[in-house]
C-alpha cells in the first residue's frame, strides 16, 4: 500500500485517532497497538513473509540482549552472530538468484533461478537490526529495551518499506519520553507530508511516464530525447525517494516522533562528498559507521583509504539491487570519491569564487547524473544506446518541438531543479511560516496540496523507487 | 489532545472533499482517485448540446475536438497542427508490389532521420488477403512498430464490391490499433471505382496520401511506377508525412547522401 493512496490515508486518519488516545492514557497499548497495526500493514506488502520480521526481531533481540551481559570474546562471538543472524535472510532472498547467475556466467553453468520473492522492506529493517546490535556492542546505546519496544522499532511503519535507516540512539529516548506531543512537531509532519505528496505523486509520477519511455527504448528517440530522459530521471529519483522520505519523516512527526532529514538538498553539491553527505543520508552514514570505519576508513594511508571507498560504494550500489549495473553505479560514485579525495589538496588551491563554485556543481551534477544512468538502465547496452543517441544524435532543433510536445513535463523538471537550488535557510523559513501561519491557512494548503495531488494523479500510479531495494 | 484532533480535521477535511466530490460525480474511485469522468460531464455541461471531449494528458497528437450541434451535424471546431514527432521511429511498411519501389526510397530517408525500417511486400495482395489472415498481427508482434507504412488497394482499383472492401479496409485499421499510420494511395493510372473513397473513409485525410494526381512515369507493365518515379512519390509521401497537415508528423529530412542501403525487406509471394 503506497503512502500516496487515498485508502492509506483514510487509514491512517483511523489509526492516528486511536494512537493519541492510547498515547495519552497506556503506553504499553499504544506499543501493541502500533506493533500491531505495522505488522498488519507488513503483511499487507508481503503477505505471509511478514512472519518473517518478528521471528528475525525475537531472535536478534535475544542475541543482543545476551550480548549486553557479555564481554570480550564471547560479545564478540554474540555480534557476529546476530548480525549473521539479520544478514541470513536479506543474503537469501536478494542475492541467491545474483549468485546463480555469477556462478553461471563464470562456470559456463546452467543452474536454475529459485523462484523467490523479495520481501518488500527487508533492507532496510535488516539495517535497523544490525545497526541497533551494534551499537550496543560499542556501546553507543545503552538502553535497556524491552521486546516490545524492539519490535516497535523493527516494524514502525513509516519506516518500515524504504526508510529512512533510524538509530536506536536517535529513537528509543523519543519513544519513552512522557507528555504530549508539540503542536510544532505536529505541524511539522504535515508540512512534510505536504511536501513529500508534491514531490511524488505529482512532480516524479507524472515525469516518470516520459522517463519510462526512453528507458525502455532509448535507441528509438533522438539524441535529445535520451538527454532529457537523463535529466527528468535525475530529478525524478530525488523527487520520488525525498518524497517518500519526507512522508516517512512526516508520518512518524504525527506519531510523536522526531527523525533526521534524510536528504540536503543534494543537487546543491559542488563535490560527491559533499553529495553524499547530502544524498540518502541514513544510508550513507550507516555504510560510512558500519563498514567505512571498521573497513579502516582513512587510518591505513591514502591507498587504503581509496580502496575502502571504493569496496563501501560497491557494496551500497550492491545493497540497492542484485545486478550488476548497481555495482557498476557504486563503483562510479566510489571512483569518483577517490578522485575528488586524491585531488583534494590540489582543488583547495583555486579560490573559492562563484565561477569555481558554479563549475564545480556542473561537474559534480552532470557526473550524478550520468551515474543514474547506469542506475536506471536494465543493462548495459541500455546505458550504451542511451549515451551513443545523446553523442551522435543530438541536435539543438529538436528542442522546441520537444517543449511544444511536452510543455508539462518541461515545466516539472526545470520547477524542480529551480527547486533544488533554494537555500536551505529559504526552506526553513517556509517551513516555520507553515507551521505558525493559522490553523485555516494550512487547511487550505493541504487541500490545495490534495487537489493538485488529483489532478496530476497518473492512471499507471508510479511504485516508490526505493520500495524494491 | 487538543492539537490531535486539530490536525486530524486538518487531514480528515481535505479527505473527505475529494470524496464527497468524487460521490457527487457518480464516479466512486477511491482507489485511483479518477475524476476524469467527471471532468468529461462538467465539460459537456460547459458546452451546450456539445459531446464530452477525449483530451490526451501528454500526447504529442493534436486535439481534434468533434462537437455535435443541435442538428446532430458534426464539424471540425478545432485543429491545432500537430507537433512534429522527433523520436527515431521503428518504422513497419506494408503492402502490395508499389512497395517495391518505394522501400528503396524510403530506407533512405529511414537512414537519414535514424528511423528503422521493415518492409513487408505481398505480391498482387488485397485488403481482402491483409484482412483476412494474421500476417499483419504477425509483423506488428515482431518488429513493434512505432509508425506504420501503408501502401495497398493498387490491385482493387475496378472492384465492384465495395461493401466488402469496406470492411477489408476498416479491418485492417483495426489490426494496426493505436500506432499511428499512414495510407499511401494507389497510383491510379486510371479512375477508380471508389476504394480510394473507402480508405479516406476509414483513415481520415490527414492519414491518406493522396496519390491519385501524380504523374508517374510507369515500367513496361504500364502499371508500376519505375524506380526513379517510385524515389520522386516517395519523396512527395516524405514532405507530407513531416508536414502539418498529417496527424503524426515524423522526422523525414531530405537523405543528403546515397549511402547502401540497410533495412529488413521481407518478400510473400502472391497468396493463391
Amino acid at each position: 500500500m503506497l503512502f500516496t493512496t487515498i485508502p492509506f490515508w483514510a487509514m491512517f486518519i483511523a489509526f492516528l485517532l486511536v494512537y493519541a488516545l492510547l498515547r495519552k492514557s497506556t503506553r504499553v497499548g499504544m506499543l501493541l497497538y502500533v506493533v500491531a497495526c505495522s505488522l498488519g500493514f507488513f503483511y499487507l506488502a508481503n503477505g505471509w513473509l511478514m512472519l518473517l520480521l518478528p521471528a528475525t526481531a525475537l531472535v536478534s533481540w535475544g542475541l543482543t540482549w545476551w550480548m549486553s551481559r557479555r564481554e570480550n570474546g564471547a560479545r564478540k562471538f554474540l555480534l557476529f552472530l546476530s548480525v549473521t543472524v539479520n544478514l541470513a535472510p536479506l543474503v537469501y532472498y536478494k542475492y541467491t538468484n545474483f549468485s546463480i547467475e555469477v556462478f553461471n556466467h563464470i562456470l559456463q553453468t546452467n543452474f536454475a533461478f529459485l523462484d523467490i520473492a523479495l520481501p518488500v522492506g527487508i533492507s532496510f529493517y535488516t539495517f535497523q537490526a544490525i545497526s541497533f546490535s551494534t551499537d550496543v556492542y560499542r556501546r553507543n546505546f545503552s538502553m535497556d529495551v524491552s521486546l516490545l519496544e524492539y519490535l516497535f522499532y523493527i516494524s514502525f511503519f513509516p519506516l518500515l518499506l524504504a526508510g529512512p535507516i533510524t538509530r536506536p540512539g536517535d529513537f528509543f529516548p523519543q519513544v519513552r519520553r512522557r507528555g504530549p506531543v508539540s503542536e510544532r512537531l505536529l505541524y511539522l509532519g504535515v508540512w512534510l507530508v505536504m511536501c513529500g505528496l508534491m514531490k511524488k505523486a505529482v512532480v516524479a509520477d507524472y515525469i516518470a511516464q516520459y522517463n519510462n519511455w526512453i528507458f525502455d527504448s532509448p535507441e528509438t528517440y533522438s539524441g535529445f530525447e535520451n538527454l532529457m530522459g537523463v535529466l527528468g530521471y535525475t530529478v525524478q529519483i530525488y523527487c520520488d525517494f525525498s518524497g517518500y522520505s519526507d512522508i516517512s519523516i512526516g508520518l512518524a512527526a504525527l506519531m510523536g516522533v522526531h527523525l533526521k532529514d534524510n536528504f540536503r538538498f543534494p543537487y546543491q553539491s559542488t563535490n560527491l562528498t559533499e553529495f553524499w553527505r547530502r544524498w540518502h543520508i541514513s544510508l550513507s552514514t550507516w555504510f560510512r559507521d558500519y563498514v567505512y570505519i571498521p573497513l579502516g576508513g582513512n587510518r591505513h594511508g591514502a591507498l587504503r583509504t581509496y580502496f575502502n571507498n571504493l569496496l563501501t560504494m560497491a557494496l551500497a550500489g550492491l545493497w540497492h539491487g542484485s545486478t550488476m549495473m548497481f555495482v557498476f553505479w557504486g563503483l562510479i560514485h566510489g571512483l569518483g570519491l577517490v578522485v575528488h579525495k586524491s585531488l583534494k589538496g590540489m582543488l583547495d588551491l583555486i579560490p573559492d569564487k562563484w565561477p569555481v563554485r558554479f563549475i564545480c556543481w556542473l561537474v559534480t551534477f552532470c557526473y550524478v547524473a550520468v551515474a543514474w544512468v547506469y542506475f536506471r538502465s536494465p543493462d548495459v547496452e541500455t546505458c550504451g544506446d542511451i549515451f551513443v543517441r545523446i553523442a551522435t544524435d543530438f541536435d539543438f532543433a529538436h528542442f522546441l518541438p520537444f517543449v511544444e510536445a511536452r510543455p508539462m513535463w518541461t515545466a516539472l523538471v526545470v520547477g524542480a531543479l529551480l527547486l533544488c537550488g533554494l537555500r536551505e535557510s529559504a526552506y526553513s523559513r517556509l517551513q516555520t511560516r507553515f507551521v505558525v501561519s493559522p490553523w485555516v491557512v494550512k487547511l487550505l494548503l493541504f487541500a490545495a496540496v490534495i487537489q493538485l495531488v488529483v489532478e496530476f494523479h497518473t492512471n499507471n500510479v508510479q511504485p516508490f523507487i526505493y520500495y524494491q531495494f | 489532545m487538543k492539537q490531535y484532533v486539530k490536525v486530524l480535521l486538518l487531514l480528515l477535511i481535505p479527505l473527505l472533499l475529494v470524496a464527497s466530490y468524487s460521490m457527487w460525480g457518480g464516479d466512486w474511485w477511491l482507489e485511483k482517485a479518477d475524476f476524469s469522468e467527471l471532468k468529461s460531464v462538467i465539460d459537456s455541461w460547459a458546452r451546450p448540446g456539445g459531446e464530452a471531449v477525449e483530451v490526451g494528458a501528454d500526447s504529442t497528437f493534436a486535439v481534434v475536438e468533434v462537437v455535435a450541434d443541435s442538428s446532430g451535424s458534426s464539424c471540425v471546431a478545432e485543429e491545432e497542427p500537430a507537433p512534429l514527432d522527433t523520436a527515431n521511429q521503428k518504422i513497419l511498411f506494408f503492402g502490395d508490389s508499389m512497395l517495391e519501389g518505394l522501400s528503396r526510397r524510403l530506407c533512405d530517408y529511414a537512414m537519414e532521420n535514424g528511423h528503422e525500417l521493415t518492409s513487408v511486400i505481398w505480391y498482387s495482395s488485397t485488403s481482402q488477403t491483409w484482412a483476412e489472415c494474421d500476417t499483419l498481427e504477425y509483423f506488428i508482434k515482431k518488429t513493434s512498430p512505432s509508425f506504420m507504412v501503408v501502401c495497398l488497394c493498387s490491385n482493387e482499383l475496378f472492384v465492384r464490391d465495395l461493401t466488402e472492401r469496406d470492411k477489408f479496409i476498416g479491418r485492417i485499421v483495426s489490426k494496426m490499433g493505436d500506432v499511428p499510420f499512414v495510407w499511401i494511395s494507389p497510383p491510379n493510372w486510371k479512375e477508380d471505382t471508389g476504394i480510394n473513397d473507402l480508405i479516406i473513409k476509414h483513415v481520415g485525410e490527414d492519414r491518406y496520401f493522396d496519390s491519385r494526381h501524380l504523374e508517374l512515369r510507369r515500367g513496361r507493365d504500364r502499371v508500376h511506377p519505375t524506380f526513379d518515379a517510385a524515389a520522386d512519390w516517395m519523396d512527395s509521401v516524405a514532405v507530407w508525412m513531416s508536414g502539418d497537415s498529417t496527424r503524426h508528423p515524423i522526422r523525414m529530412a531530405v537523405p543528403l547522401q546515397q549511402r547502401p542501403r540497410k533495412f529488413k525487406q521481407i518478400l510473400l509471394l502472391p497468396p493463391e
